[in-house]
């Protein structure tokens, strides 16, 4: 006879015991099992009694409606943006989208050079500051506090993640957003997108670093995550690409972080 | 049960009510992806990973509290002193993907076996002992560093 661990009981109380686990509950001592179920489902009864469902599903509702409010305003503000394009008060945006519309930069980590006709995949970084939206260039230096948006060109390619590494070797997902969203969802649109979110720098030093990896086919989040952090712990991480599997294109922008310009002539 | 996981894991009543809120939050946010079927393991899930989320954030802000439960799992992993072990695990899971910090918890905290976690997490009982291998490999790198 073994003591079942709480998760466990807590599945028995629910008549829930997952297959892998029914061999487990098979030996357990019975009356100690029994005594726990009853035991959580007292815990249960006492609990709504002192804290009634309504109110605390009336909160979470509320929740749920108000990130669906902020998701909304956060599509309209992208809209007013371009609508600020028409005006001509709007010079400084009228000149970011002149400067998207044209060449694409040189792609130094292409693996797949001589396939130029739609452009490189790239990504475009803009600062927020107040109304106005300023393009960060490569080696662009940057605090802790900025708020950085990205916008990427697929150049032709069907697929993508987005991932950033910063100076205390942490790496972010951009896109898709969740590590264990499936290949299919790093299909990426054709025409120049802002990803849907903003993204505040912390305060980590020296760098961040963006990668944008892309493909023809769907990509392995996870896997291509993985190489971004074995590029984390490497002396060279500012600077060298990321070891990817053929087929697979990369493509990167640094940023420095404003307590380390010395290093702002480096070349990628 | 959400709220008994989040308060064994966070030690704290009101963070824990906060963290039932967060589970129930993402699981109707997603509520087009749901199936029919025992939904104890999405809760558990589900609430492991907010309650780790919320454990990380505090590890950025140390002065918020102790990391109680990655030192546990630590200390599963070797029987180093505490204060070696809180030092190794910020190096220990930094580059590590969410589902193997998920996978220790499951293990190595909750003392589900190796087939129950791969059940859990929906990976292969070879990918969850890849892992935990991965893991003890690099504890016992980190010791061993200088």
């Amino acid at each position: 006879m073994t003591s079942l661990p709480d998760w466990l009981v807590e599945r028995a109380a629910l008549d829930e015991v997952p297959a892998a686990s029914r061999d487990r509950v098979e030996r357990a001592d019975p009356g100690e099992l029994a005594s726990r179920v009853a035991a959580v489902r007292d815990d249960d009864a006492a609990e709504i009694a002192r804290h009634p469902v309504a109110p605390a599903v009336a909160q979470i509702e509320a929740r749920i409606a108000a990130e669906s409010r902020q998701r909304t305003q956060r599509r309209r503000r992208r809209a007013r943006w371009l609508g600020l394009a028409t005006s001509a008060a709007a010079t400084i945006v009228i000149a970011r989208l002149a400067i998207e519309g044209s060449a694409p930069p040189p792609d130094p980590d292409d693996q797949t050079q001589g396939v130029r006709a739609k452009g490189a995949p790239h990504l475009l970084a803009f600062r927020h500051a107040g109304d106005t939206i300023e393009r960060l260039a490569e080696d662009a230096v940057v605090r802790a506090g900025d708020v950085i948006q990205l916008r990427y060109h697929a150049g032709g390619q069907r697929y993508g993640v987005i991932a950033s590494l910063d100076g205390a070797g942490l790496v972010t997902l951009h896109f898709p957003e969740r590590e264990d969203a499936p290949p299919d969802a790093t299909a990426i649109a054709p025409r120049p997108t802002a990803l849907p979110d903003a993204y505040a720098l912390d305060a980590a030093p020296r760098f961040e670093r963006f990668f944008f990896i892309t493909a023809n086919s769907p990509l392995d989040v996870s896997r291509t995550l993985a190489a971004v952090r074995a590029l984390a712990p490497r002396d060279d991480s500012e600077t060298a690409p990321l070891a990817l599997p053929p087929g697979l294109r990369q493509w990167s922008l640094r940023l420095r972080k404003a307590d380390h310009p010395a290093l702002h002539q480096e070349s990628p | 049960m959400v709220l008994r996981r989040c308060r064994k894991l966070l030690g704290d009543e009101q963070a824990a009510r906060d963290a039932m809120h967060d589970v129930f939050v993402q699981i109707l946010s997603r509520a087009d992806e749901l199936h029919d079927g025992a939904p104890s393991s999405l809760l558990f899930r589900t609430a492991t990973n907010v309650c780790l989320n919320r454990i990380r954030a505090r590890r950025r802000r140390p002065e918020d509290g102790d990391p109680e439960l990655l030192v546990q799992i630590a200390a599963h992993t070797d029987p180093a002193a505490r204060s070696a072990a809180r030092a190794a695990l910020d190096a220990l899971f930094r580059h590590e993907p969410e589902t193997t910090a998920l996978i220790a918890v499951l293990h190595l905290h909750d003392d589900m076996t190796l087939e129950e976690v791969a059940a859990e997490v929906g990976m292969s009982v070879s990918g969850v002992r890849k892992r935990l291998h991965k893991l003890r490999t690099k504890l016992h790198a980190l010791e061993v560093s200088p």
